[in-house]
């Protein structure tokens, strides 16, 4: 006789169960590189990475350790699969509009393998909602090859300071310039829209600086559109941190607290925008 | 040309400038010998406004330019006053949250570039962060509005909150306002076009009397309709006291004027 398995029995059947007891700690984090539809989670014993590209140029990762979960199972050495962030997110969130300030909504995130859909159980004051949204097929994520050993330049600010630097940004200017140097101007955020030029300067023993490790001076130019999605993760964090590696990449690694105190990453990394032209100080 | 703002002041010139870009697109500065003049025009030329900090609102104020065309005939280099157009957007993106001023920016300096075909404002903020914009600007001529203060036969002197507080009972949406002094009474009516059935619109009338103004000398009965837009923002809207107004007879400026207690003048005028 086949037994029809209740809500709880048969975790065995799947290969990744994770149990949260108030959903944000995922959802802002999520939100955090909510730049495109779709996103590629990778889960391994360390916990949950979720990463969103966009032109093959900007990655973002959201990572969420395992310690940070109630209950955190995997029964695979790696789990990975796309789903659509934009449904995740709303899933997510379905109890917002009617939550009172203070409930929170738990989660029980199950994933059974290839082909079987994400199913979400959320719970907020006895009322239990089920969603299952499709996977698709896991595809490589860009490898930015970008590793401490190449970093040139380093720099770790409060995020206070540069949160305001960020959004109020020429938009109309196509790219932001960092600078970055042992010289005056040690750090500096530029832009050339249509207004004229702009530049916000941080001297390295600015109180918001709380590292400062540039050996070389590097100037290099981003596309503006393509970094403006980070301003989500700025928002979130308490700290952050921009490094440069010998080609010009950038890895940008925000410190996010979330509610009950415990610290979450989320990282951007950049490539520089190819056009080289001249260089406005 | 270089001027030097500290503390509040900035902000202040920041929510001048916010004021300014209500009516039009471009901000006209001149730094003349009794302060810096911030003006603008709107698009249809009806309707003009002007701020004037006096050099005492400055930490320093250095208003002349040498002007390099009267050096290359040999004549002695003549000083000029700084005068230049702005793109109104260009001024605000330095000024974007007047709040945020407050709290962050302990100085702000304003110089002309080297090209002279550059302002360069920069911002000096806490933990020794400093903002530069460096804005492109354009010769321009004086811009002023043409009135004669000697011909305006009313004047009333009221605090900005009384208009605010009588506009309010006007609907949100209404273009134009009428505005009658008769006697010993203000009226302020929602204007209604001529053939309009007036069984179909709703008239709000609002009535002032003398002891609501600081001053009240009416010499004329007037009635003249305005744009309420312009005025509202500028006039109504404005965050200094002793509100003064010269009104003449319908197609000739109404005049308003802001004063600020220690020296310093904000104006504004509307035609």
């Amino acid at each position: 006789m086949l037994q029809t398995p209740g809500p709880d029995a048969g975790n065995d059947r799947f290969v990744l169960v994770a149990t949260l007891d108030n959903v944000r700690h995922l959802s802002n984090l999520l939100k955090a590189v909510h730049f495109r539809d779709q996103a590629t989670v990778f889960a391994s014993a360390n916990g949950i990475r979720v990463t969103v590209e966009a032109a093959k140029s900007v990655q973002g990762n959201a990572f969420i350790q395992a310690c940070i979960f109630q209950e955190f199972r995997i029964e695979e050495d790696s789990v990975m699969f796309v789903v659509n962030l934009t449904v995740l997110l709303d899933c997510l969130s379905i109890f917002s509009a009617s939550s009172l300030p203070g409930m929170t909504t738990a989660l029980k995130m199950c994933y059974r393998g290839y082909g079987y859909p994400l199913t979400l159980f959320l719970e907020e004051s006895g009322v239990v909602t089920v969603c299952k949204i499709q996977t698709q097929e896991p595809e490589e994520t860009l490898d930015f090859d970008f590793c401490s050993t190449n970093v040139v330049n380093k720099i770790i600010l409060q995020s206070e300071s540069l949160r305001e630097a960020f959004a109020e940004l020429d938009m109309s200017s196509e790219v932001l310039q960092i600078t970055m140097s042992p010289e005056k101007p040690n750090f500096r955020l530029s832009t050339f829209g249509n207004a004229g030029s702009i530049h916000c300067d941080y001297p390295k023993d600015s109180d918001m600086i709380e590292a400062f490790h540039c050996n070389q001076t590097q100037c290099n130019r981003y596309k503006i559109s393509l970094l403006k999605p980070s301003i989500k993760a700025l928002a979130l964090s308490c700290k952050v941190s921009l490094r440069t590696d010998n080609r010009g990449f950038l890895s940008l690694q925000y410190m996010i607290r979330n509610e009950d105190g415990q610290i979450c990453f989320v990282e951007y990394y950049c490539c520089p925008d190819e056009e080289v032209g001249e260089f406005e100080t | 040309m270089r001027l030097v703002v500290t503390g509040g002041n900035v902000s202040v010139i920041g929510r001048a400038i916010h004021a300014l870009s209500r009516i039009g697109e471009d901000c006209y500065l001149e730094a003349l010998d009794d302060g810096l003049a911030v003006r603008t025009v709107n698009s249809s030329r009806s309707a003009f406004a002007s701020f004037l900090f006096a050099p005492a609102f400055f930490q320093k104020y250095d208003p002349g330019i040498l002007n390099p065309a009267s050096e290359a005939d040999g004549s002695q280099s003549q000083k000029e006053n700084f005068r230049c157009k702005i793109g109104m957007k260009s001024v605000l993106g330095v000024f974007k949250s007047p709040v945020t001023l407050e709290k962050t920016v302990e100085k702000c300096k304003m110089a002309l570039g080297r090209g002279m075909d550059q302002l360069i404002i920069q911002l000096l903020c806490k933990f020794g962060i400093t903002k530069t914009h460096n804005l492109a600007i354009q010769d321009s001529e004086t811009l002023q509005a043409v009135y004669d203060k000697e011909l305006c036969p009313n004047t009333l002197r009221v605090q900005p909150k009384l208009l605010t507080d009588t506009v309010v009972h006007f609907p949100t949406n209404l273009e134009e306002v009428t505005l009658e002094v008769k006697g010993r009474r203000v009226y302020f009516r929602n204007y209604i076009e001529p053939d309009t059935d007036p069984r179909k619109t709703m008239q709000t009338e609002m009535v002032l009397t003398p002891m609501e103004f600081d001053e009240f000398s009416v010499k004329d009965q007037t009635e003249i309709t305005f744009c309420l837009k312009g005025a509202e923002v500028t006039v109504f809207r404005g965050q200094f006291p002793n509100l003064l107004g010269l009104l003449q007879k319908p197609g000739s400026p109404g005049r308003f004027t802001h004063g600020l207690p220690s020296g310093k003048r904000g104006c504004g005028a509307s035609a």
